[in-house]
């Protein structure tokens, strides 16, 4: 930009050059306005040098994440993505859960499961929510899930992310019902499930700390999982890290969630270091 | 006063599932368990002589650094927590010399930080910090004569 202008440094050569109308407009402004210009295309260069610096740690801490998460797969669950799905949440405020939701509505209109934008209709209730932040899993990669965080009433959790979040721990959960055969696109009520299924549903919604309307949002119904807290450097809650698998048998072992323990302290780790 | 090195402790308490909430238990077809997150496990405790203060301090070393949070402040024992977890993080012992504490009676001043947690576990709601200061009770039981050993 400097450069073109330089060139034209004088309004008399603007003028008798062979340009186009439009661009000699542009440049006469340019020309007449040196100062302004030159200390815009100041700036600029100066952000385009220093920005990248600024953001080139934040990148890596997120390959780092991603590098993490996979290897909690390859490691401890003998890398079968498409079975068994890990997924940092982070905690966002409710201007970016609102932005997400409506997102999520066009979104839809794109996707296989058109039906699911009338989903996103209704106005997300307030406060903080958890949406994801790095996955690791063939399915639903980049997810428009998101859990409303309750701070007061158990009974209102959202999700088993939402519940972990609420009470500050680890949690396992095992052997919930296999609800993945079930099509939710013409179901709007649970008393509309069929009379063999709802037992299975209402089972679900319980043990994953559900809402029917919820439960419609999500893709795929895990039936195990194991997650837990990750806090900032200062104690604070930072999100949930969690993993759900829909294998048949629980992967869970003693073994496993000790292992676990330790990749999600690393995880913490990542997400407190100074860049 | 003997050279102080930090003690490790048993991390196997850490594994056992927490009680049940109510919500929970109601749903007694399901197998949901709660445990304590591993940031809440202390790497080791590190006990340190302070001569010029003339106290003791016993401190839970984490791999994260929580804001601190006085749990209570009596009988010559101040015990501080994590403010978000509940986690303990110091617990300071005063007047060692000045009262001529001996073996017996700091063993038994252990006993008694126990119960001033017990105490104050039964005014306590919150799952996390209830779990945690149960858990800190039974370090300090466990531990309690490697401490006294390595101070008098």
């Amino acid at each position: 930009m400097l450069t073109v202008v330089l060139k034209f440094y004088d309004l008399k050569e603007v003028e008798s050059s062979n340009l186009n109308i439009l661009i000699k407009d542009i440049l006469k402004i340019l020309v007449s306005n040196k100062t302004i210009t030159a200390t815009v295309c100041g700036i600029i260069i100066f952000l385009n040098s220093i920005i990248p610096s600024w953001v080139s740690p934040y990148k890596a801490r997120n390959r780092l994440k991603k590098k993490f998460v996979e290897r909690i797969n390859r490691e401890l669950l003998g890398d079968n993505p498409e079975l068994h799905r890990i997924t940092l949440f982070k905690e966002t405020n409710y201007f970016c859960a609102v932005l997400k939701n409506y997102r999520n509505l066009v979104n839809h209109f794109f996707y296989e499961n058109k039906w699911r934008w009338r989903l996103y209709l209704k106005w997300p209730k307030g406060g903080k929510y958890l949406m994801v932040n790095t996955r690791y899993g063939l399915q639903y990669e980049k997810s428009s899930t998101m859990f409303r965080i309750e701070l007061n009433e158990p009974k209102l959790c959202c999700g088993i992310a939402g519940y972990i979040r609420y009470r500050q721990t680890s949690m396992h959960v095992a052997d919930l019902p296999n609800i993945n055969d079930i099509n939710f696109k013409s179901i709007r009520t649970p008393e509309e499930v069929k009379k063999n299924k709802r037992k299975d549903v209402e089972d679900y919604m319980e043990g994953g700390f559900i809402d029917f309307n919820s439960l419609r949002k999500m893709h795929r119904k895990a039936k195990h999982f194991y997650g837990t807290i990750i806090t900032k450097k200062d104690g604070s809650p930072w999100g949930v890290l969690l993993v759900d698998s829909i294998s048949d048998k629980d992967p869970f072992t003693p073994e496993v969630k000790k292992r676990f323990n330790s990749f999600a302290t690393s995880i913490s780790d990542i997400i407190n270091m100074e860049v | 006063m003997k050279q102080m090195r930090a003690i490790s402790i048993n991390k196997e308490l850490y594994n056992q599932p927490l009680d049940s909430p109510e919500e929970i238990k109601k749903m007694r077809k399901m197998k949901i368990e709660l445990y304590l997150p591993p940031s809440d496990i202390p790497q080791f405790i590190y006990p340190e002589y302070k001569e010029k203060e003339d106290n003791l301090i016993i401190e839970f070393k984490y791999m994260d650094k929580e804001k601190e949070k006085e749990l209570f402040d009596r009988e010559n024992v101040r015990f501080t927590i994590g403010e978000f977890s509940g986690k303990p993080l110091k617990i300071e012992i005063r007047n060692i010399k000045k009262e001529n504490i001996n073996r017996i009676e700091l063993i038994n001043k252990i006993g008694s930080i126990n119960k001033l947690i017990e105490e104050n576990i039964t005014k306590i709601r919150d799952l996390r910090e209830k779990s945690n200061l149960s858990i800190a009770r039974e370090i300090l039981s466990q531990n309690a004569n490697e401490l006294v050993n390595q101070v008098l």
